[in-house]
């Protein structure tokens, strides 16, 4: 069942295919009887045949006997069409005087043989011929027949037994087609079983009730459905989860914007108008941040896999978000002295990176300091980034990747995705990421190491 | 009339808290459960405006806590999830009214009003004491029919004598009322007040009680509202 089955032309109908497959079958094996027919009709016939020809020249022998002896040589006129086909001469005992014979033979010897049957071409056709020397009465007899006649014979024995199959074939093709159609139902039903369900109808078949020869598809179809209904699922659980996470922002970009439109003094309006483009740029990030992760986490694998320097995706990182640390008056270190190289997704690495210096940017407080450091240890590519914020509890370590999980009190608004997205790029490229106490015993390190 | 916000979203409670004072409320914000508890415990707050999803202690659990030491102010739950389960859980729990995010500001100011004059036992929207009117809405006030400017926290203090007419408010508690944390009143900025008012509206409104506060008087032919 590909794709060009399921519209426009239709892949070839099985039904078409066994009704041509057993028509087939059924012509052949008929046909090959009907030639064993003609081949054991043709050796029965010879054998009747002979036996008629000998037969045959006994008589003539018998009837011959004293009159022939002084007559001139004969012509025997035939008398029936079939009489072409056979012919008989009488020659004297040597063989070398014609004396009778019969319209269809000619004046020489039919077969040079005095005694038995033979195989002879005369006037280019095929005749059998049959000798007989009767030496009391010094004479022999030639009888013989064509053997075109017994060969249409066999042909018609075999002929007759075709004859059936012209009726019978049509007939036996519709019968096929229809018992096929029968033996098919339970596809047709499973068919329709599955082109009724709504988009959202997800059960699994009844494997049980599936004809055994389904199996396999209904198995590949239950596990579909399975597939789908989690990705569906998730979907929905997340739609609404974004949907709730948006209309936080929206309340707060809606409540300022009314209260610019409220306010008495033009410095209460522009405070709460900063307050609206604030929000605005909240509820992007947001926005970004919900697309990112929407389209990273239904992926199974990393769709395009690369070698990517770790350092440089590092540095880019730290350039990027140079403006913001500056506003912050955060110290901002690269430590990356070498090039290191991952197999990954160019694109994704970035996020990763970015994600986590915009994090440690976000909670460590004016003055503080944030170290990307990029490394190799062994095998393993490293990529930590430290700060001196207030950390990470132990406690909450396992739960900030968590999707919308924002640790109570921090001020900050975040979009409570961004580690949900490292989590789910690190899974994407096998790494691992691990949280832990910054430099000094405070503020918070973010560890990802990419295994070889 | 002084409210308390709880939202731990920095500019959502920023924004409530500016509408609030916007429309005359004296207004208190704070951003986690613990807070909340520790404020309502501390001040004689007419409303509360209550966000559901808090840090430290969820708006339901602040909620119920409230309702469990007695404490009935009227609570208007602020909810981002809008499923039914949600609303009547927060109702359940004892709040009086609830509205979901994104909401507007016009309706939050109209729904603290009416659940602030419902609390106080009435239904008109217009307070009358003697030829004295007030309309919290309109923010108008008129006298014997003749309409009387006032300065919002003229405005505010007259509103809060009217409400509870009859009874004397201490200089102290009507302070707490018109002035939220981050305003610091001046040491006579109520006699400041009250004499503005008397100037306006004529020295017999406003009596003073002498070691106790300021009442407007009811007449005797009012019922009480």
């Amino acid at each position: 069942m590909n794709a060009a089955g399921a519209r426009g032309t239709p892949g070839p109908s099985l039904r078409g295919r066994l009704v041509a497959l057993l028509l087939a079958v059924t012509t052949v094996a008929w046909g090959a009887a009907a030639l064993w027919s003609y081949y054991d009709a043709q050796h029965e016939i010879g054998e009747m045949m002979d036996a008629q020809l000998a037969q045959s020249a006994q008589i003539l022998l018998a009837q011959a006997g004293h009159e022939i002896d002084d007559m001139p040589v004969t012509e025997i006129a035939a008398v029936h069409k079939y009489e072409r086909r056979v012919a008989f001469q009488i020659w004297d005992g040597a063989g070398s005087r014609l004396l009778l014979r019969s319209e269809s033979a000619p004046q020489k010897r039919l077969s040079p043989r005095d005694e038995g049957f033979a195989d002879r071409a005369l006037d280019d056709q095929a005749w059998r011929v049959y000798s007989r020397r009767d030496t009391e009465r010094d004479l022999l007899v030639q009888v013989a027949e064509r053997r075109v006649a017994r060969d249409e014979l066999a042909a018609a024995v075999a002929f007759h037994l075709l004859h059936p199959m012209l009726v019978a074939l049509p007939l036996l093709a519709l019968l096929i087609w229809l018992a096929i159609g029968r033996g098919l139902a339970p596809l047709d039903r499973l068919a329709h079983e599955v082109g009724v369900r709504a988009p959202d109808q997800l059960a699994p078949l009844d494997a049980a009730a599936a004809p055994r020869e389904t199996q396999p598809l209904v198995s590949a179809l239950n596990a579909l459905f399975a597939r789908v209904r989690a990705t569906l699922d998730r979907e929905r659980r997340f739609t609404a989860d974004a949907a709730h996470e948006l209309r936080t922002p929206l309340a707060a970009v809606k409540t300022q914007a009314q209260v610019a439109q409220g306010a008495h003094t033009p410095a209460e309006r522009d405070r709460a108008l900063a307050q609206v483009v604030a929000g605005v740029d909240r509820a992007t990030r947001l926005v970004e941040q919900l697309l990112t992760l929407a389209r990273i986490d239904p992926q199974e694998r990393l769709p395009a896999v690369a070698d990517v320097e770790l350092a440089a995706a590092a540095l880019a990182a730290v350039s990027e978000l140079g403006a913001r640390a500056a506003t912050k008056q955060i110290t901002m270190r690269l430590d990356a002295p070498k090039p290191v190289t991952v197999r990954g997704d160019a694109t994704m690495i970035e996020v990763l990176v970015r994600n986590l210096v915009d994090n440690a940017l976000r909670y460590t407080q004016d003055g503080g300091a944030v170290t990307v450091r990029v490394a190799r240890d062994g095998a393993t590519a490293v990529l930590a980034v430290a700060d001196d914020g207030p950390g990470i509890p132990a406690a909450e370590r396992g739960r900030v990747f968590e999707r919308f999980y924002r640790i109570a009190g921090t001020g900050e608004s975040g979009s409570g995705l961004g580690l949900s997205i490292v989590r789910r790029i690190v899974e994407l490229h096998h790494a691992v990421v691990a949280l832990d106490d910054g430099p000094g015993g405070h503020g918070l390190t973010v560890e990802v190491r990419f295994v070889r | 009339m002084r409210l308390l916000v709880v939202e731990d979203d920095r500019l959502l409670g920023d924004g409530i808290r500016a509408g609030l004072a916007q429309a005359g409320f004296a207004v208190d914000w704070v951003e986690d459960g613990r807070a909340a508890e520790l404020a309502l415990d501390a001040e004689p707050y007419a409303l509360v405006v209550l966000d559901l999803g808090l840090p430290r202690r969820s708006g339901l659990e602040v909620l119920a806590g409230l309702r469990a030491r007695g404490n009935r102010v009227p609570v208007l739950i602020l909810t981002a999830r809008d499923t039914v389960t949600d609303r009547v859980g927060g109702l359940d729990a004892g709040a009086d009214d609830y509205l979901v995010k994104p909401f507007d500001l016009a309706e939050l100011t109209a729904r603290v009003r009416a659940l602030v004059r419902r609390s106080a036992g009435g239904a008109d929207p217009v307070l009358r004491v003697a030829d004295v009117t007030l309309d919290p809405v309109a923010r108008a006030v008129t006298r014997a029919g003749r309409s009387i400017d006032l300065a919002p926290r003229e405005f505010a203090l007259l509103h809060e004598l009217m409400r509870h007419a009859g009874r004397v408010l201490s200089r102290e508690r009507l302070e707490r009322s018109l002035y939220p944390w981050d305003e610091e009143p001046g040491s006579n900025a109520i006699e400041v007040h009250v004499h503005h008012l008397r100037r306006k509206l004529g020295a017999d409104l406003i009596r003073t009680r002498r070691g106790a506060g300021y009442v407007i008087e009811r007449p005797p032919a009012e019922a009480p509202q």
